[in-house]
């Protein structure tokens, strides 16, 4: 689990993150909503130091990750290994997908080919992709519909085994139908790893979140569980953004 | 009124292309035949008659050695430049005396080399003090071709490998020099196309009107751009000369146009992958 405690972030001279202090539970999938240029994404990006490869990035406080600070110690990639990110927009590395999902297993060091095959099925099932691909695996990844690479983008990254799963707006291009498929996929997964998820669409915050942080301007204004701070919210911000 | 400007501008320079091949052709096509390209100068004064095998030879031997020396140290100072240094100090200074070793004259090249290998070193006027003089030449404009060609990779790649924790060498090996690879090769084309064309370096360093014997690394060699500079401005033979301008360009032209070859296959590789 993760606990973030008196965060504060700045690109530049521009504080992007107001002390922010938050849980988020195992098990548990925590929805990020908020205006635009709210923070959510720094936010995201905080917690497995991807946001610390923008220029001038600095910060203060702690992240928590299972009782380790991330930010102790010089080893961005442990983190991100850890709490991996799935990106806004599907990204087919130009490999087959086979080696799409193989690309972090081969760098953290599986060399047995039983073991490696034994990665790729299991991780297919497990994004639902197996009975879509699997006459196809050699095939460049590139060939996917965006809603099947979004799937393989999140398989990547499950195959390393990660403790926390990442999203930034992981269904903002892609149709009902994909989203759908990705939301149960997530459901799913919520078992396994903790699910940090930015999204703008308060529908599938509600669809999925068993909380929801609300931010604006780089603060949490509200941090409830998602039924409640949807249908009551209590700041007066949070319920001006969720009337519009 | 603009647009018929821009039309004609573009007319005049393929104009100016043609009309130059078109010279060398109708003046030098004559004189090329089996035997002027395999084989060496002959006549009293040499050149009138015979062929041009050896600056054949040794245009090529200088431009391997040339592209040999450059390629690895300019790929590594791309790769330095576009993964590694970014927007370091130490990138921008690269950056700048690039930019200005680019704008060395290249006579100034070859007396450096001249001072350089020819005589510090002990080399001599030979093979390998021309082709290292053309390789300091070449060096700076094949960085900035590779460096481009990184640049030109999908950015999204290098943001995957990081929120996947992956090595930027780990990314590099795998994705990006494979990417570019097509972009990188023909890079080294065109600088193999500028290193080929280049008399003022190697005039000093490593061209003779005539070598003896075979190619070595420490002997002097012939080479076309100086073959074709003696033929015409000692007058021995003017339709030789435009011969031996002809055997230059085609070379030439070959080399561009495998370049631009391999950067369009590059250009549908991407769509094919995105």
């Amino acid at each position: 689990m993760i606990k973030i405690k008196e965060f504060t972030a700045f690109y530049a001279k521009k504080q992007v993150l107001h002390t922010i202090t938050a849980n988020f539970n195992r098990k548990d999938i925590t929805a990020l909503i908020g205006p635009s240029g709210c923070g959510k994404t720094t936010l995201l990006k905080s917690i497995n130091r991807t946001a610390e490869l923008q220029q001038e990035f600095r910060a203060t406080g702690s992240i928590l990750l299972d009782g380790q600070d991330v930010y102790h110690g010089n080893d961005p990639a442990a983190v991100r290994r850890q709490a991996g990110m799935v990106l806004q927009k599907p990204i087919a590395l130009p490999l087959s997908i086979k080696e799409n999902i193989l690309f972090g297993p081969r760098y953290y060091g599986v060399r047995d080919k039983v073991e490696l095959d034994t990665v790729v099925t299991t991780t297919l099932t497990k994004v639902g992709l197996w009975n879509e691909v699997k006459d196809k695996l050699n095939s460049p990844a590139s060939e996917l519909s965006g809603g099947q690479l979004q799937r393989l983008s999140i398989g990547r990254i499950l195959a390393v085994n990660p403790k926390v799963l990442l999203l930034d707006e992981p269904c903002s291009s892609l149709d009902i139908k994909s989203t759908q498929l990705i939301e149960e996929l997530l459901v799913e997964l919520r078992e396994h790893v903790t699910i940090v998820i930015v999204t703008h669409n308060l529908m599938q915050a509600k669809r999925l979140a068993d909380q929801t942080i609300f931010m604006s301007a780089g603060r949490i204004i509200e941090y409830n569980a998602t039924a409640l701070l949807l249908e009551q919210p209590q700041n007066q911000i949070t319920q001006e953004f969720l009337a519009f | 009124m603009g647009r018929i400007c821009l039309w004609g501008s573009g007319l005049v320079v393929i104009a100016i292309l043609l009309v130059i091949i078109g010279l060398l052709v109708v003046r030098g096509g004559g004189v090329i035949s089996w035997e002027f390209l395999t084989s060496t100068p002959k006549g009293l004064y040499l050149g009138m008659e015979g062929g041009i095998f050896p600056a054949i030879i040794g245009t090529v031997s200088l431009v391997a050695i040339a592209t040999l020396t450059a390629a690895i140290p300019a790929l590594l100072t791309a790769i330095y430049l576009v993964e590694y240094g970014k927007a370091s100090p130490l990138a921008h200074v690269i950056n700048f005396v690039i930019q200005a070793m680019i704008g060395i004259p290249s006579i100034l090249i070859g007396l450096f080399g001249y001072a350089c290998f020819v005589v510090t070193l002990g080399l001599g006027i030979s093979l390998l003090s021309g082709g290292l003089t053309l390789a300091i030449m070449i060096l700076p404009t094949l960085v900035v071709l590779m460096r481009d060609a990184l640049q030109a990779v999908n950015d999204d790649y290098r943001l995957l490998g990081e929120s996947l924790g992956v090595s930027r060498r780990y990314l590099l090996q795998k994705i990006i020099l494979p990417v570019a690879s097509p972009h990188l090769l023909s890079s080294i084309l065109l600088a193999m196309g500028y290193a080929a064309g280049a008399t003022a370096p190697i005039m000093v360093t490593a061209a003779v009107v005539m070598s003896r014997g075979s190619v070595s690394l420490l002997n002097p060699v012939m080479a076309l751009p100086f073959h074709l500079y003696i033929l015409f401005s000692q007058h021995i033979s003017l339709e030789r000369a435009y011969g031996t301008a002809v055997v230059l360009v085609l070379i030439l032209l070959a080399l561009n146009l495998f370049s631009l070859y391999l950067r369009n296959r590059y250009g549908k590789r991407v769509a094919f992958y995105d």
